[in-house]
């Protein structure tokens, strides 16, 4: 059940209904957000559930042992919970990927006639957001940085709260498990902002699907697109992968607020980032920091910091997918942060002051040639896109509608930024009841016109 | 290590305040009643201005010139054919040709194409319930009734892909009464939802975007739409004189020109159905098996028609048939329909036949295809139709 169709705000309605209902009795409303939160993830494919039950409960047991023990046997509990919940990501998301595009290649250029045949797996949806989530809870609890929690009910339900479930932010135990603990804060103001939330990312996720046409011309059309059809296809993916997923997260941090709950924020007008330092800490900024805390800092941080950004940022990449296109993402990406602090490492304030137009344009040259080998299907297709970026079809002729589609594009790349800030900056307008309601009311019946087809959320693919 | 502070014999939980929620429940509902209304009006006054065409089959036109014709059909004295189905039905089934054969074999009987394009077993359901309830008022019984089956659109592919949606959500919206979103419901209360919005839309969000499309690039019809399908916007919503046989559409300059179509034209359908692989779904087969049970309530011999398969083309994989083939068995042991399959394998159409890569062309291909329907549908009638059978076709 996506957010941006009709039946996910009948069930949104009955469980808030419900939710109100139970509000003063502690255990039954918590067991009807976990109830209500399976069933949510339940409807996709009903077995996974027990994929999901499984993490929570291998998480918990971790945490619940680690209570008193030795250093050693604590290791050895995190080492566990570590090895089910990556073992869960390579067996679904990974095996095939492995066996297909690594295995197999390799042992037919050593001639070996064995051929590793391909998992029938599906993958299911969100793991990688709750596996990071539930692990985040096992290695602090490990750390010592937070308390192992005995109320199984919470815990899960923290873990599986629907809004944040399959498409995040990642949002960690720390920060949900003592909101649960002290209860949901709802108020008025708070819902007021989330209902403001929820309009922005529905009129996002209706710009990303409009957007999302442009881009498949681009990428997945038959013939070779033109100089400006091919920026076009780009700039739209850019404007669609931001829209998709930032609009996922604004619903998802709206429906919180309302439950009484504060995600943190996962994006900060990220093509406004005036170096690719800067960018990372705009985008996505839940998964970034996850990875700081969890990944980049125990490979040593700053101690081997050129080596340690690379090894973060291809598992970054692969963390959205396995594919050699995610991974040349990744590492891209990773060449461009280490480029980065090597500039600012040596130069410090030696580095010329461009103006500041300059350093975001450029960086959002330097993002744009990111998502190619984001959105391409293979890296061949990557490379091709990137020559007709620079000039390779200069021959071919746009078609008529090229230049107001382009116009169009930018258009709603701008104007998404611009609806951020606005709902960002809280302007205090909004709030006025003559513009609030109908502003509102326009939100949605926007998303309704436009969109509601159920088309999938982007990051529901990772 | 301790555990944590609210463990340990505290309360563990603040005390939300329920006007708040209460509160912040009545504003939610009360901007999506307003979205509701404001999109109402603003969608029907797009969907209405939409002008009637042969590929916009979602519009209402398509649609209305359907239930337009159901109190004549009901009313028309003597013995009366009825086909339903998708596409293949439509351009495939040509009345005239039908009724000139079966005429020749000393049966007399007025037939009806009320087929349309890209509608799925679900939506077939539904019009075959309105059919069957506008013959039921009158007291009418159908002689014959076709429930035609297209393979792509029974697929898992076809089930999940956003183009069938965008096409069958409009008529099934204006179809289904209560208990028919009741059953939807129970199948899928994110479909049911989408249902009653369209109803209450009275569109598809995916319609809006054409038409936004449209309008932007100042087009008359969608990109998407080969420029072959696009018809004179004077054209008529229902062909009255063929009772529904629609005429002949495409002229091709060369043979190169209509395989390099039809290739184009199976691609979209490998991606939006899995033509080849015809992974089908078990719903889509409950569907027709519910429709064949609807028309032979008010029929007197109910057939299922799979109209022939452009071979050249569409290569579909031996284990794929055979599917097809388990699913046509199962229609014909669950009901009391005929089955009649020209879709295995039939030599009497060649490539040059189609329209394009799953449509018999109206030129010669379709009349001489419902020639060959009228005939064997004549020996099924004289012999006294089984109960149920699965007739695989006798290529002479």
């Amino acid at each position: 059940m996506l957010f941006n169709t009709p039946a996910f705000w009948v069930f949104f309605v009955a469980v808030y209904l419900g939710y109100i209902a139970l509000l003063g009795t502690r255990s039954a409303r918590l067991w009807l957000l976990l109830a209500a939160s399976l069933f949510f993830y339940g409807l996709w494919n009903p077995a996974f559930v027990l994929l999901l039950v499984f993490s929570i409960v291998v998480d918990y047991g971790a945490g619940r042992a680690m209570l008193d023990a030795t250093p050693r046997r604590k290791r050895g509990l995190l080492v566990a919970s570590l090895a089910v919940n990556l073992g869960a990501l390579a067996v679904f998301k990974y095996s095939n990927f492995f066996t297909q595009s690594i295995v197999n290649p390799t042992l037919a250029g050593f001639d070996v006639d064995v051929v590793v045949p391909k998992l029938d797996v599906i993958l299911p949806v969100g793991i990688s957001f709750y596996t990071f989530q539930s692990m985040s809870y096992t290695i602090d609890v490990y750390r010592g940085r937070f308390a192992p929690r005995r109320d199984f009910l919470r815990f899960a339900t923290s873990i599986a709260l629907f809004p944040q479930l399959v498409a995040g932010p990642i949002v960690r135990a720390a920060d949900l498990l003592p909101q649960m603990e002290t209860g949901p804060r709802i108020d008025w103001a708070r819902s007021k902002r989330g209902l403001v939330l929820i309009a922005a990312g529905l009129l996002k996720k209706t710009l990303a699907d409009l957007l999302a046409p442009v881009a498949e011309a681009g990428f997945d059309g038959d013939r070779a697109t033109s100089l400006l059809e091919s920026w076009s296809a780009v700039v739209a993916f850019a404007g669609q992968i931001y829209c998709d997923f930032a609009g996922y997260t604004d619903i998802a941090i709206g429906l919180g607020l309302m439950l009484g709950f504060a995600f943190p924020r996962n994006f900060d007008l990220p093509y406004l980032a005036d170096s690719p330092i800067d960018f990372w800490r705009r985008w996505h900024v839940s998964l970034s920091s996850w990875l700081r805390d969890y990944l980049y800092i125990p490979l040593g941080g700053k101690l081997h910091r050129y080596r340690n950004v690379l090894v973060t940022m291809v598992l970054g990449g692969l963390w959205h997918g396995a594919n050699f296109t995610f991974l040349a993402w990744g590492f891209y990406h990773g060449l461009l942060l280490m480029a980065a602090h090597g500039l600012r490492d040596r130069l410090g304030d030696r580095l010329p002051a461009l103006p500041r137009a300059l350093r975001v344009g450029g960086t959002f040259y330097l993002v744009l040639v990111g998502w190619v080998f984001f959105r391409a299907t293979s890296l061949d297709g990557a490379f091709a896109m990137l020559a007709r970026l620079h000039g390779s079809t200069l021959d071919v002729a746009p078609a008529a509608h090229a230049p107001l589609e382009a116009l169009l594009v930018v258009v709603a790349l701008g104007g998404s930024h611009a609806l951020d800030a606005l709902v960002r900056d809280r302007c205090a307008w909004i709030e006025r009841p003559l513009v609030y309601w109908p502003a509102l009311a326009t939100g949605f019946a926007i998303a309704l016109l436009w969109g509601g087809t159920g088309q999938e959320f982007i990051y529901f693919r990772f | 290590m301790r555990l944590e502070a609210s463990d340990r014999g505290g309360a563990g939980g603040g005390a939300p305040s329920r006007t708040a929620a209460l509160a912040s429940l009545g504003a939610l509902l009360l901007v999506l009643a307003l979205a509701l209304a404001l999109a109402g009006i603003v969608g029907r006054r797009t969907f209405a201005a939409l002008p009637p065409n042969g590929g916009n089959v979602w519009t209402r036109h398509a649609i209305d010139s359907a239930l337009e014709q159901l109190p004549k059909i009901a009313r028309q004295p003597g013995d009366v054919a009825i086909a339903v189905g998708a596409s293949q039905t439509y351009y495939g089934f040509y009345p005239p040709a039908f009724d000139e054969a079966l005429a020749r074999r000393s049966t007399a009987i007025t037939s009806y194409n009320l087929a349309a394009l890209a509608w799925t077993p679900f939506t077939v359901r539904l019009w075959t319930r309105r059919i069957a309830t506008a013959l039921e008022a009158e007291g009418k019984r159908a002689r014959v009734f076709f429930v035609g089956v297209t393979p792509h659109l029974l697929t898992r592919t076809t089930a999940r892909h956003a183009r069938w949606e965008t096409i069958n959500l409009p008529a099934q919206a204006r179809f289904a009464g209560p208990s028919e979103i009741a059953l939807v419901a129970l199948r899928s209360p994110d479909q049911a939802a989408r249902l009653l919005t369209a109803r209450a839309l009275g569109l598809t969000p995916s319609l809006m975007r054409d038409a936004s499309a449209r309008w932007l690039r100042g087009e008359a019809f969608p990109r998407a739409l080969p420029a072959e399908w696009t018809l004179p916007e004077d054209f008529p919503r229902w062909p009255e004189a063929t009772r529904g046989g629609q005429p002949a559409l495409v002229h091709y300059a060369s043979r190169e020109d209509r395989v390099a179509l039809m290739r184009r034209h199976l691609n979209a359908r490998i991606r939006q159905s899995g033509i080849l692989r015809l992974e089908l779904d078990e719903t889509a087969i409950e569907d027709v098996i519910a429709t064949v049970e609807t028309a032979a309530r008010v029929a007197d011999h109910v057939f299922v028609l799979v109209t022939p398969r452009n071979e050249e083309i569409v290569r579909t994989s031996d284990a794929a048939l055979a599917r097809l083939d388990r699913a046509l068995e199962t229609i014909a042991e669950r009901t009391p329909a005929t089955v009649l399959d020209y879709y295995r394998h039939d030599p009497r159409f060649r490539l040059e036949d189609f329209l394009d890569a799953t449509h018999l062309d109206g030129v010669d291909a379709r009349a001489r295809f419902s020639r060959i329907l009228a005939n064997d549908v004549a020996d099924a009638l004289d012999l006294g139709a089984p109960a149920s059978a699965l007739a695989r076709t006798d290529p002479r």
